[in-house]
This record gives structure tokens, C-alpha cells and sequence, in this order.
């Protein structure tokens, strides 16, 4: 009795583990991916303004 | 691109992550989740023959559904994108393949966590059992093909021809009980009376623990279809600032090659 019912804890558990933990890699990924698609966007906007020569870059 | 496609890259790329939506699908999913739990550990009664240990049955079976569901998108998706050619439905179909992959995984284990005090083994060659491990080998075939194949259009073409097979599969998982002598219960609508082989109270969760299974699949379709959205649109600037780094670089190798001697590798000294 008491073993089956670590068969059905453990059968929960690990569902709701799995889906947690794959939200979480995802979600990781998501920020990461996020991080990288704003710094492309800055590079790209710094391309296409470039400041002017001789003038020094504002703080 | 489609609306649908500019809708979900606005709303992600607004720096909002993560956003209304989602978060209350996951608080949805979460309190379903709970409910479910409950209703299986409190409300089920207790089956006269397994005991307690039937209660796995309330997230196995609305899983094992949710995998069929997540099979027929992966399919319907690749017919579509075939239609359209539209790599959106691409980005649907692979997706969905992902987490039919995660489903099938975790039928699988909670199928062996009830099959071992239930049969007294980890696993049987039953027909259920190994139909639907064909299953899971198909959709890990699908991502395999996917990575191999590397080039988006040429992957989301073949891949396709593996989504189908899938959902072929589907069906033959779910009459695999009736056409064949099997361990595996019998699905839990009576085939003879078309109605409910369940007491209402089992029912009432089992139909819970498909809503929050449900909810789950479309959270996950909806952080993991973003993510490769996103991918795409990282991934799409990358080579644009390669082209623009590589046209600000050819004149200037042009100058530098008039400039310097050419020496080939045999007369290096």
C-alpha cells in the first residue's frame, strides 16, 4: 500500500517537475535570445547613425 | 510574414516578457493544476481493485491525449506550411513536435510507475505500450531529421513526410486496446454504449486533469513557438550585419590587395 503510493507521488512529482523545469529552460532561453536581439538592434541603429567625426561621445 | 506572425514578434519584442497572456495561462494552468491534484488525491474515490495507485491515471490518460493532440498539429501544421509555404507553420509544427515528444516522455514513465505495482513490471510488449513508443521514437526522428537537415525550407519539407507518419501513428495508438489482446485498460469510453465507462466522480477529475493538460500544451506552444520566433529574428539580423560588415570590408581588402605583393604558398620562404 504504503510502496504504491510512492509509485503515485512519484508519478506527479515528476510530471510537474518536467513541466517546470522545461518552462524554465525556455524562458532562460527566451531572456538570452532577447538579450541578443537588443544588443543587434543597438549595434544596428549605432551603424546607421554614426556619430560625427570629432565629436566626442556623450556619456 | 502573416498577422498572426507580426502579432506575436510585437508583443515579445516589446520588452514585456513575459507577457499578459502568458502569464495568465501559467496562473490558469497552475490553479487547474492544483485542482486537479485535489481532486485526485481527495475527490477520485478510491478504484476497488489498484487502490491508490490509480490515481495516476487522472495526468497519464489526459496526457496521452494531449500527445495525440500535439501529433495532429505537428501533421496539419506541415500540410499547411506545404499549402502556403509559409515557415510560420513550420515554426507551429516543430514546435508542437518538441512538446509531443515531452508528452509521450511522460506517458511513458507514469505508464511504468502504474504498470509496475499494477502488472508487476517496469514495462510489457504490450500493443498500447509499444505503439506508442513508436510514437516517441517518430517524434525524436522528427527533431533528429530537423537538425540534421540544417537549411530552414529544406528541413520543414522532408520533416513534413515524419509529422505525417506520426499522426498515422495516432490512431493505430488508440484502437491498439481493441484490435489486439493487450494489458493496457481499455480507453474509458465504452465501445459497445458510446458512453463513459467511469463513475461521474472520476469523470469530473479525469475531465479536469484533461482541461489543465490541455492549458499546459498551450502554454508551452505559446513561450516555445516565441523563442523560435525569436531565434529567427536574431538570426536573420546576424546575416544582415554580416552582409553590411562584409561590403564595408571588400573595398578595403581591394586596397589592401593592391597594395601588398600577392605570394603564393610555394614561394614563402
Amino acid at each position: 500500500m504504503q510502496q504504491d503510493l510512492g509509485f503515485l507521488f512519484v508519478a506527479f512529482a515528476v510530471t510537474w517537475l518536467a513541466f517546470f523545469a522545461y518552462l524554465f529552460l525556455i524562458q532562460r532561453m527566451l531572456v538570452d535570445t532577447g538579450k541578443r536581439l537588443r544588443a543587434l538592434q543597438l549595434q544596428s541603429l549605432s551603424s546607421a547613425h554614426p556619430q560625427p567625426q570629432g565629436v566626442p561621445p556623450k556619456e | 510574414m502573416s498577422l498572426l506572425q507580426n502579432l506575436m514578434l510585437k508583443r515579445f519584442t516589446a520588452d514585456s516578457y513575459p507577457t499578459r497572456w502568458t502569464t495568465a495561462l501559467a496562473a490558469v494552468t497552475l490553479s487547474l493544476g492544483l485542482l486537479t491534484i485535489g481532486g485526485a488525491f481527495l475527490y477520485a474515490p478510491t478504484d476497488a481493485i489498484q487502490g491508490d495507485v490509480q490515481r495516476i491515471f487522472y495526468i497519464h490518460a489526459p496526457m496521452a491525449i494531449c500527445c495525440y493532440l500535439a501529433g495532429a498539429v505537428v501533421a496539419l501544421a506541415g500540410l499547411l506550411y506545404l499549402a502556403t509555404r509559409n515557415l510560420f507553420w513550420d515554426v507551429i509544427a516543430r514546435c508542437s513536435a518538441e512538446i509531443a515528444v515531452l508528452f509521450t516522455t511522460l506517458v511513458l514513465i507514469t505508464g511504468s510507475l502504474w504498470g509496475k505495482p499494477v502488472w508487476g513490471t517496469w514495462w510489457a510488449w504490450d500493443a498500447r505500450l509499444t505503439t506508442t513508443l513508436i510514437l516517441w521514437f517518430i517524434y525524436v526522428g522528427y527533431l533528429m531529421l530537423r537538425s540534421y537537415l540544417g537549411e530552414a525550407e529544406r528541413a520543414a519539407r522532408y520533416s513534413v513526410l515524419v509529422g505525417v507518419l506520426g499522426a498515422l501513428d495516432i490512431p493505430l495508438v488508440h484502437v491498439s486496446v481493441e484490435w489486439w489482446r493487450t494489458l493496457h485498460p481499455e480507453g474509458i469510453i465504452d465501445s459497445a454504449t458510446g458512453s463513459p465507462a467511469l463513475p461521474g466522480s472520476m469523470l469530473a477529475v479525469f475531465l479536469l486533469g484533461c482541461l489543465t493538460m490541455l492549458c499546459m500544451y498551450m502554454l508551452l506552444m505559446l513561450v516555445r513557438v516565441r523563442l523560435d520566433l525569436l531565434h529567427d529574428q536574431v538570426a536573420e539580423m546576424e546575416e544582415r550585419s554580416l552582409s553590411e560588415a562584409e561590403a564595408v570590408a571588400l573595398p578595403a581588402q581591394g586596397v589592401l590587395g593592391r597594395a601588398r605583393p600577392l605570394r603564393s604558398p610555394g614561394n614563402s620562404p
